[in-house]
C-alpha cells in the first residue's frame, strides 16, 4: 500500500485513488480501531490527547492547590490522604508537578500537534490519499498506548518525582527520592515509547511531504502548516535519538540486579563517594552534567517541536480569517527554518547556573538571544497579515489573535532568561514557569484550540458551536492570563520552582495571597476546558452541518468532502497556485482562490502570483 | 461585537502594563525584587534586568499597539475586499536587521558581568586565595565547614575544622569565596538578596564569590529540585562585621571543643 | 448560558474556600496496631476512650487538664468579674504573654489554683488583650473572687500541633509513630515517639530526654539522616511549643502501650476462642462476660482502670520531669584528657580490647562499623527469641548498623562532650551500651580522642586509593 502510495505520485492518482482504496468495506475494528487511515489515526491521537489534557490539567490543579492552600485537604481528593490527616505529602507534591509536565509535554502537546494535526492535515493539505507508510503511521499511534500504560504504572508505583527533567542523581539512585524506584524506570520506559512513536511519525511525515505531494504542489506552494510539520519532523528525527540514548544510559545506570549479577550497572552519571539515604557510598566516575547536556539537546528542540506546528496552523487560519495572503510567506518559511536550526545550538541556556564551563555560557547566550530574531520576524509578519485584512471575529480568529498576543509575551520574557547574568537570578524561579507556560500553553494551546475549531468541519462534517466556543475562549484567556502573568512577579520576587511549601521562607511568606489568586484563575481555566470538551463531543453529533469548504479557504483539504472518505479526494487534486490567494484582484467574483481551482488568471499565470514578492 | 473584541485584546496588555508598573513601583506589595541587591555585582545584574525590561516593554507596547491598530482596521474596514499583498521586502529587511542589532548588543553587553561572576580568572584575588568556608548541600540542609581561625581552608577536612549547619557567616565589605559541594544529589545555592545562584553538582567543587555590602541576615535557599524536602532547605547568610565574624568563629571553636568544663565564654546560641 | 457559568464558578470558589480548613474527621489518632492486635476489641475501645479523655484528639488536645505535666502555662489572677467575662491580670514575669495573642487560645484551658473554683478547669473562649478580659467556653461553676489565682494552659500544645502538622507530620505521623507518608522512603526511619525513647540525650541512661536534648536535635538536625536542622526555619518560641507537642505525643503513646499491655493479660483477642473450647460456653456468653468484666474494671475506683492510669501516668510524669533536673545530666567529672597521640593510642587499645569497652565487637577493628556482632543473630528481648535477620536491632525492632566512625559523621553531635555522653551512657534504645560502670572517665576521654581521630587516621595512603574524581577521600566530608 505504501509502495502504491509512492508510485502513484506522478500522475497515476486517478486509478489509485479509486481503485486501490475507495470501495471495499472495512469491519468496524479495521475502520475505527486498527485503522491505517491517516484521518482516523489523527482523530485517535486527538481524542487521546484531549483526554490526557484533562488528566494533566487535574495534576496541575493539585499543584496549585498545595501552593495556594498548603497542607490542607484538597476538595474531592482530600479523602484519599485520610491517613495523613488530609494532607498531601511533600513527595506526592513532587510527583504531581513531575507527572503534570510529563503528561502535558509527552502525551498532550507533542502528540496533539504532530500526531493529531500532523496526521490529519499532511496528506489532505498536500493532496495525497494517505501517508507514505500507513502501517507505520498506525503503529505510531499504538505505541502511545504502552507509553500511557507506562506512565500509568509510574503513577501506580508512586509516580516519578525527579521533575520532568529527571536530573540524576535524584532520578538515578533508587534511594535518592520517593519515586526514584520502579516509578522512574516506568517513566523512562514511557518516554522511550513516546520517542518511538514520535520517530515513526516524523519519518513518515518527511517521506510523505517529500514524495507524495499532488501535481503542481511545489515546495513553495505548500501551506505553512506543512512547512512547519516538515521542519518539526526533521527536528524530531535529529534530536530524539539523543534523548533515547540518554534514557538508556540512565536505565543502565539504574540497573538493580540481584544474585551473582548484583552491582552490575553503568555509572555514566554517577560520581564516586556519595552517600545518599545512608546507602553504601556510590562507586563511579561519571558526570551528572552529561545528562543535562544530552537531555536538553533533545528537550530544547522539543520546545520548537511543541511550537512550530502551531505557528504553521495559525498562519493558515489567520490568512483565511483575514481574507488576505500571509504577509511574507518566504520569510515565514525561512524564519521557521532558522528557529529549527538555531534550536539545536541553544540547549546550554538551560544550564547557565549548572557549573558548566563559563565560556559556554557566553556562546549559548549569543545563540539564544539570536533565536529571538526569527521569532520576532514571525510576529511582525502575523501582524502584517492582519493589517488591511477583512477580519471576522469568530472563535478561530480569537484563538489566533490570542496566539500571537501570548507569543509576544512568552517570547519577550525569554530574553531575560537568555541573558546569562540576569538568568543567574531568575533561573529556576517562577518567571521561568511563567515564560514556558506562555509559550507552550498560551501560544501552542491557543493555536491548537483554534485549529480544532477550524478543521473540525473537515473531520466530522459539522461545525462546532460558536457561542460555547467563545465562552471557552473568554474563560481560558482570562484564566490563563490571571494564572500566569502574576507568575512573572513571583519570579522577580525570587519564588523558586517546585517548592511544596515556599512560605517557610521569610522572603516568600507574603506571596500566599498572590498564589491564591493564581490558583483561582487556574481553576477558572480548568473549568473552561470542560466547555471545550462538551462542545467538541456534542458537536460531533449535533453540530451544524458543514459543506466542503465552510471557511472559503484555499487549501487542498477543503476540496475534499467533509469528512473525507477513505482515500481522501473524490477528484484527484492538482495544485495550480499558492495557498494564500485571498482577495486576489484577478478573481473578482470571490475573495478566495482555491489551490485546486483550475480557473486561470486573466492577466498572468498563477505560478507567478503564488510566489508573492520574491 | 467587533468593538468588544478589539477592546478586549487591547485591554489585557494595558492591564499587564499597569500591573507590572504597580508591582515595580510599590515595593511594599512584595511583587518585585526582594529589596535592592546587597552586592555590587547584584546591582549590575539588576541594571541589566532593567535594561532588558525597558527594551522589552517598548517592544511589547509597540507590538500591542500595532496589533490593536491592525485589529481595529481589519474589523472595521469599509473596503469590500482585503488589501491584496504578499508582503514587503523592505519591511522584512528592516524588521530583521533592527532587532538583530539590538539583540546582538544585548548579548555582548552582558558578557563582563557574567565573566566577573563566574570566570575564576576574574574573581577578586583575595577571595580566590582564601576561601572562607566549604558549603556542602545535602538532603535537606546546608552543612558548613570553616577553617579554624587563622588557618586556611583545606580541600580535605581537618581535625580542627569548625562546623555549623544552615547558617553561613561571612564578613561584609570584602569579597569572600566559598567552595560549594553536594553530598548527595544536585542542589542549588541561591541567595536571592545577593542575586547569587550556583548549582551544587555531585562530584564537583564549585567556587562562588560575592561581596556583601550590608549587614544583616539573608535567606539562603535551594533552587534545584533535590527530592521531597527541596523546600525545606532553608538557611541563612549572616553578613556581619569582621569583629563579629571572628567572634563567631571563636564561639564556634569553643563550643566545638566543649567538654563540660571549659565553659565557652559566650554560650553558643544553638546550644542547650 | 452565562448564568450557569457563574453559578458553577461560585461552586468552584466555595469549594476552594471550604477546603482550606483542616478536616477534623481526617485528622485523628490511629491505634498502635502492632500492640493492639492481640488485645480484645472491646478492651481496645476502652483504651481509645481513655486516651481521648486524657489527651483529646489532635485538633482538640486536653492533656493539661488530666496530667500534672507542665506544657507551658501563663499565670494570672482575677481582677474583677464582669458578667460572663473575667477582667484579669497576667504575671508578666513568669508568663509568655505573646502566647496569649495566638488564636490557639480558643479551647485552651483555664485552671484555678485558688478560690472557690480551686482545682477546677474550664475551656477558654477568648482573650481580649486591650480589655484584659477572658471569656470561658464552659460556664464557671462558681463566681470567682478578686485575687483568685489561675493558670492558662494548652495553647502551647495547640500551637505546637499546627507546626507539627506542617513540618513533622509527613515523616513522624499524626500519632508520632514514625510512620508518616514519607517515612517509608527514609533510612533510618523517623523516630517512633510512642516508646518514649529518644536516642541522643545528655541525661543518664535511665532518664528520659530533656527538653534541651530535643531542642538540640531540632536545631542541629541529625547529621547523616533525613532529620534536618530546623533552625532558622523555626523561631525560638516555635521550637519550644513543638517540643511540648512532641513530649505530649510521646506520653500519649507510652500510656497507650502500657494500657494495651496491661489489658492484654485479661482481655486477649483469642480469649473468646480459648474459653469457648475449654468451657463449652457460647461465644456470645463469653463476649457478654468480657463486657461486664471490663465495665467493672473501668468503674472500680480503687483497683480499676483509674488507679492503673494514675500509677502509670504518675511514673511517666516523674520520669519526664526527672530529665529536667540538673542531677540527671551527665557532666564528665574530669576535663578532657589532652588530645595527644598517647591518649589516642590508649583509646585505641581500649577500643579494640574485647573485654574492655568491647567497641570492636560492633564497630570493628578500624571503626568501620563492621564488627562481628553485625554478622550474628541477635536476641530479641521483646519476644525472647532471635531476630530474623542478622545484625543489630534497636528497641523499635529495626535493623541498625553501628556507626562507621571513619566517615566523621556523629549523629548525636561532634563535640567531645557529646561523644563522651554516648560512650559513657550508651545510646538509648540501641545495643550501644553504657560503659560508665566499668570504664574510668579518663579512659572514656581517651576513647573520645581516639574516636575523633579515626576519620583522619584512615586518610592514609591505603584509603587514598578510593579518592573520588574531585580528589576527595570518599569516606568523609560528604555529609559532615
Amino acid at each position: 500500500m505504501s509502495a502504491a502510495g509512492i508510485a502513484h505520485e506522478h500522475g497515476h492518482e486517478q486509478e489509485h485513488a479509486h481503485g486501490a482504496h475507495g470501495h471495499h468495506e472495512l469491519s468496524f475494528f479495521h475502520k475505527y480501531v486498527w485503522s491505517k487511515d491517516h484521518k482516523i489515526i489523527g482523530m485517535q491521537f486527538l481524542f487521546t490527547t484531549l483526554l490526557m489534557l484533562m488528566v494533566g490539567g487535574g495534576l496541575a490543579l493539585g499543584v496549585r492547590w498545595q501552593l495556594a492552600f498548603p497542607w490542607t485537604s484538597m476538595p474531592l481528593f482530600g479523602p484519599l490522604f485520610a491517613s495523613a490527616g488530609g494532607q498531601i505529602s511533600p513527595e506526592f507534591y513532587t510527583m504531581l508537578f513531575t507527572m503534570h509536565a510529563t503528561v502535558m509535554i509527552f502525551l498532550v502537546i507533542i502528540p496533539i500537534l504532530a500526531g493529531a494535526f500532523g496526521n490529519f492535515l499532511i496528506p489532505l493539505m498536500i493532496g495525497a490519499d494517505d501517508m507514505a507508510f500507513p502501517t507505520l503511521n498506525a503503529l505510531s499511534y499504538w505505541f502511545m498506548i504502552p507509553a500511557i500504560f507506562s506512565f500509568g504504572m509510574s503513577f501506580y508505583f508512586g509516580g516519578a518525582a525527579a521533575g520532568w527533567t529527571s536530573y540524576p542523581l535524584l532520578s538515578e539512585l533508587r534511594v535518592a527520592a520517593p519515586g526514584s524506584g520502579p516509578a522512574q524506570t516506568w517513566w523512562l520506559l514511557g518516554v522511550t515509547l513516546v520517542g518511538v512513536s514520535s520517530m515513526m511519525g516524523s519519518v513518515n511525515y518527511m517521506t510523505t511531504i517529500i514524495n507524495m505531494r499532488a501535481p503542481g504542489m511545489t515546495l513553495f506552494r505548500m501551506p505553512l502548516t506543512i512547512w512547519a510539520m516538515f521542519i518539526t519532523a526533521i527536528l524530531q528525527a535529529f534530536a530524539l535519538p539523543v534523548l533515547t540514548a540518554a534514557g538508556f544510559m540512565l536505565l543502565f545506570d539504574r540497573l538493580a540486579f540481584g544474585g551473582w549479577l548484583e552491582g552490575v550497572h553503568t555509572v555514566f552519571f554517577t560520581p564516586a563517594g556519595l552517600v545518599v539515604n545512608n546507602a553504601e557510598p556510590t562507586v563511579g566516575g561519571g558526570q551528572p552534567l552529561l545528562w543535562q547536556h544530552l537531555f536538553w539537546f533533545y528537550s530544547h528542540p522539543a520546545v520548537y517541536i511543541m511550537l512550530l506546528p502551531a505557528m504553521g496552523m495559525v498562519s493558515d487560519m489567520l490568512a483565511c480569517m483575514c481574507r488576505k495572503p500571509i504577509f511574507g510567506y518566504k520569510p515565514m518559511v525561512y524564519s521557521m527554518s532558522a528557529i529549527a536550526g538555531l534550536g539545536f545550538i541553544v540547549w546550554g541556556h538551560h544550564m547557565f547556573t549548572s557549573g558548566m564551563n563559563p565560556a559556554l555560557g557566553m556562546t549559548f547566550m549569543v545563540s539564544t538571544v539570536m533565536i529571538a530574531l526569527p521569532s520576532a520576524v514571525k510576529v511582525f509578519n502575523w501582524i502584517g497579515t492582519i493589517w488591511g485584512g477583512r477580519l471576522q471575529f469568530n472563535t478561530v480568529t480569537l484563538h489566533c489573535i490570542a496566539f500571537v498576543s501570548m507569543f509576544i509575551v512568552g517570547g519577550l520574557s525569554g530574553i531575560f532568561m537568555a541573558a546569562v547574568p540576569v538568568d543567574i537570578y531568575i533561573h529556576d524561579t517562577y518567571i521561568i514557569v511563567a515564560h514556558f507556560h506562555y509559550v507552550v500553553f498560551g501560544t501552542t494551546m491557543f493555536g491548537v484550540f483554534g485549529a480544532i475549531q477550524f478543521w473540525f468541519p473537515k473531520m466530522f462534517g459539522r461545525k462546532m458551536n460558536e457561542t460555547v466556543g467563545k465562552w471557552h475562549f473568554l474563560l481560558t484567556y482570562i484564566g490563563f492570563n490571571g494564572a500566569f502573568f502574576p507568575m512573572h512577579m513571583l519570579g522577580i520576587a525570587g519564588f523558586p520552582r517546585r517548592y511544596a511549601d515556599p512560605y517557610i521562607h521569610p522572603y516568600l511568606e507574603h506571596l500566599l495571597p498572590l498564589n491564591q489568586f493564581i490558583t483561582i484563575s487556574a481553576m477558572i481555566m480548568g473549568f473552561a476546558q470542560f466547555l471545550l470538551l462538551g462542545n467538541f463531543v456534542i458537536s460531533i453529533f449535533n453540530g451544524q452541518k458543514a459543506g466542503r469548504n465552510p471557511w472559503n479557504a484555499n487549501g487542498l483539504e477543503w476540496a475534499a468532502p467533509s469528512p473525507p472518505g477513505h482515500g481522501n479526494f473524490d477528484v484527484p487534486p492538482v495544485c495550480y497556485r499558492g495557498p494564500y490567494e485571498y482577495s486576489n484582484p484577478n478573481r473578482a467574483d470571490q475573495d478566495f482562490w482555491m489551490q485546486t481551482d483550475p480557473t486561470r488568471s486573466p492577466k498572468k499565470p498563477p505560478e507567478e502570483t503564488a510566489h508573492g514578492h520574491s | 461585537m467587533r468593538k468588544f473584541w478589539c477592546a478586549f485584546f487591547v485591554f489585557w496588555p494595558i492591564v499587564a502594563i499597569i500591573y507590572s508598573l504597580i508591582s515595580s513601583l510599590v515595593p511594599s506589595l512584595g511583587w518585585w525584587f526582594p529589596g535592592a541587591s546587597v552586592t555590587e555585582l547584584g546591582q549590575r545584574i539588576d541594571n541589566l534586568f532593567y535594561l532588558i525590561l525597558y527594551i522589552v516593554t517598548t517592544v511589547f507596547v509597540g507590538t500591542q499597539i500595532a496589533m490593536g491598530y491592525v485589529l481595529w482596521r481589519a474589523s472595521h474596514s469599509k473596503d469590500e475586499r482585503a488589501w491584496f499583498s504578499h508582503g514587503s521586502h523592505s519591511l522584512e529587511v528592516i524588521w530583521s536587521v533592527v532587532p538583530s542589532v539590538i539583540l546582538l548588543f544585548l548579548a555582548l553587553y552582558q558578557m563582563d558581568v557574567w565573566a566577573l561572576f563566574r570566570v575564576q580568572a576574574y574573581f577578586p584575588k583575595e577571595a580566590r586565595e582564601a576561601p572562607v568556608a566549604e558549603v556542602t548541600a545535602r538532603q535537606f540542609e546546608w552543612r558548613i565547614r570553616y577553617p579554624a581561625p587563622g588557618k586556611k581552608l583545606q580541600l580535605k577536612p581537618q581535625p580542627d575544622d569548625l562546623y555549623d549547619v544552615n547558617d553561613l557567616h561571612v564578613p561584609i565589605n570584602r569579597p569572600v569565596m566559598i567552595q560549594l559541594r553536594s553530598g548527595d544529589v544536585q542542589h542549588s545555592f541561591f541567595l536571592p538578596h545577593l542575586r547569587v545562584k550556583q548549582d551544587a553538582i555531585p562530584g564537583q567543587i564549585i567556587p562562588i564569590w560575592f561581596k556583601a555590602e550590608k549587614l544583616g541576615i539573608f535567606d539562603l535557599t535551594c533552587a534545584e529540585l533535590c527530592g521531597w524536602g527541596h523546600y525545606k532547605m532553608r538557611a541563612q547568610l549572616s553578613a556581619e562585621r569582621e569583629v563579629e565574624y571572628e567572634a563567631y568563629l571563636k564561639k564556634l571553636q569553643a563550643d566545638q571543643n566543649y567538654d563540660g568544663h571549659a565553659i565557652p565564654s559566650a554560650v553558643a546560641k544553638k546550644d542547650e | 448560558m452565562s448564568a450557569r457559568v457563574w453559578r458553577l464558578l461560585v461552586v468552584v470558589l466555595a469549594g476552594a474556600v471550604a477546603g482550606c480548613a483542616e478536616d477534623a474527621s481526617q485528622m485523628r489518632f490511629a491505634q498502635n496496631a502492632d500492640i493492639a492486635k492481640p488485645v480484645h476489641r472491646k478492651a481496645r475501645a476502652v483504651v481509645e476512650k481513655t486516651l481521648e479523655e486524657h489527651f483529646g484528639t489532635p485538633l482538640d488536645s486536653v492533656a493539661w487538664l488530666k496530667l500534672p505535666v507542665n506544657y507551658g502555662k501563663t499565670e494570672g489572677k482575677v481582677k474583677s468579674v464582669d458578667g460572663q467575662s473575667l477582667v484579669v491580670d497576667f504575671n508578666a514575669e513568669t508568663s509568655d504573654l505573646e502566647s496569649l495573642k495566638s488564636p490557639e487560645l480558643n479551647r485552651s484551658g483555664l485552671l484555678f489554683t485558688s478560690g472557690a473554683n480551686q482545682g477546677k478547669s474550664f475551656l477558654l473562649a477568648d482573650y481580649d488583650a486591650s480589655e484584659q478580659s477572658l471569656e470561658t467556653l464552659t460556664a464557671l461553676e462558681s463566681v470567682p473572687a478578686e485575687g483568685d489565682q489561675f493558670v492558662v494552659a494548652g495553647q502551647n500544645l495547640r500551637h505546637g500541633r499546627k507546626l507539627y502538622a506542617r513540618h513533622c507530620q509527613h515523616c513522624h505521623g499524626i500519632n508520632g509513630d514514625g510512620d508518616g507518608t514519607t517515612a517509608k522512603y527514609l533510612n533510618p526511619r523517623p523516630r517512633d515517639y510512642r516508646l518514649g525513647i529518644f536516642k541522643f540525650t545528655s541525661t543518664n541512661k535511665d532518664t528520659k530526654a530533656s527538653r534541651d536534648d530535643l531542642k538540640r536535635i531540632l536545631s542541629q538536625g541529625i547529621p547523616g539522616t533525613y532529620m534536618p536542622a530546623f533552625v532558622p526555619m523555626l523561631k525560638e518560641n516555635e521550637l519550644t511549643v513543638l517540643i511540648e507537642y512532641v513530649r505530649w505525643l510521646a506520653m500519649r503513646g507510652e500510656l497507650e502501650v502500657q494500657l494495651l499491655k496491661d489489658l492484654k493479660n485479661d482481655y486477649a483477642a483469642d480469649r473468646v476462642k480459648k474459653e469457648a473450647q475449654e468451657s463449652k460456653a457460647s461465644t456470645s456468653e463469653i463476649e457478654k462476660q468480657i463486657a461486664k468484666q471490663l465495665e467493672e474494671y473501668v468503674a472500680n475506683p480503687t483497683e480499676g482502670l483509674a488507679a492503673f492510669i494514675e500509677t502509670v501516668t504518675g511514673d511517666m510524669v516523674l520520669a519526664w520531669e526527672g530529665a529536667e533536673t540538673a542531677g540527671t545530666v551527665i557532666m564528665p567529672p574530669v576535663p578532657r584528657v589532652p588530645d595527644t597521640a598517647e591518649s589516642r593510642e590508649r583509646g585505641k587499645a581500649l577500643f579494640v580490647k574485647t573485654d574492655g569497652g568491647k567497641c570492636i565487637n560492633c564497630h570493628g577493628p578500624t571503626g568501620r562499623g563492621n564488627g562481628f556482632q553485625t554478622e550474628d543473630f541477635q536476641k530479641n528481648d521483646a519476644t525472647g527469641g532471635f531476630f530474623e535477620k542478622r545484625g543489630l536491632h534497636d528497641s523499635w525492632g529495626e535493623q541498625i548498623k553501628p556507626r562507621d566512625l571513619t566517615r566523621g559523621i556523629y549523629r548525636g553531635g561532634r563535640r567531645p562532650i557529646d561523644i563522651y555522653r554516648r560512650i559513657s551512657q550508651g545510646i538509648k534504645g540501641t545495643p550501644m551500651p553504657p560503659v560508665a560502670a566499668t570504664v574510668k572517665p579518663e579512659q572514656i576521654w581517651d576513647l573520645v580522642n581516639y574516636v575523633l581521630s579515626v576519620p583522619f587516621e584512615s586518610a592514609s595512603p591505603k584509603a587514598a586509593k578510593t579518592n573520588s574524581v574531585a580528589g576527595q577521600p570518599s569516606e568523609h566530608g560528604n555529609a559532615n
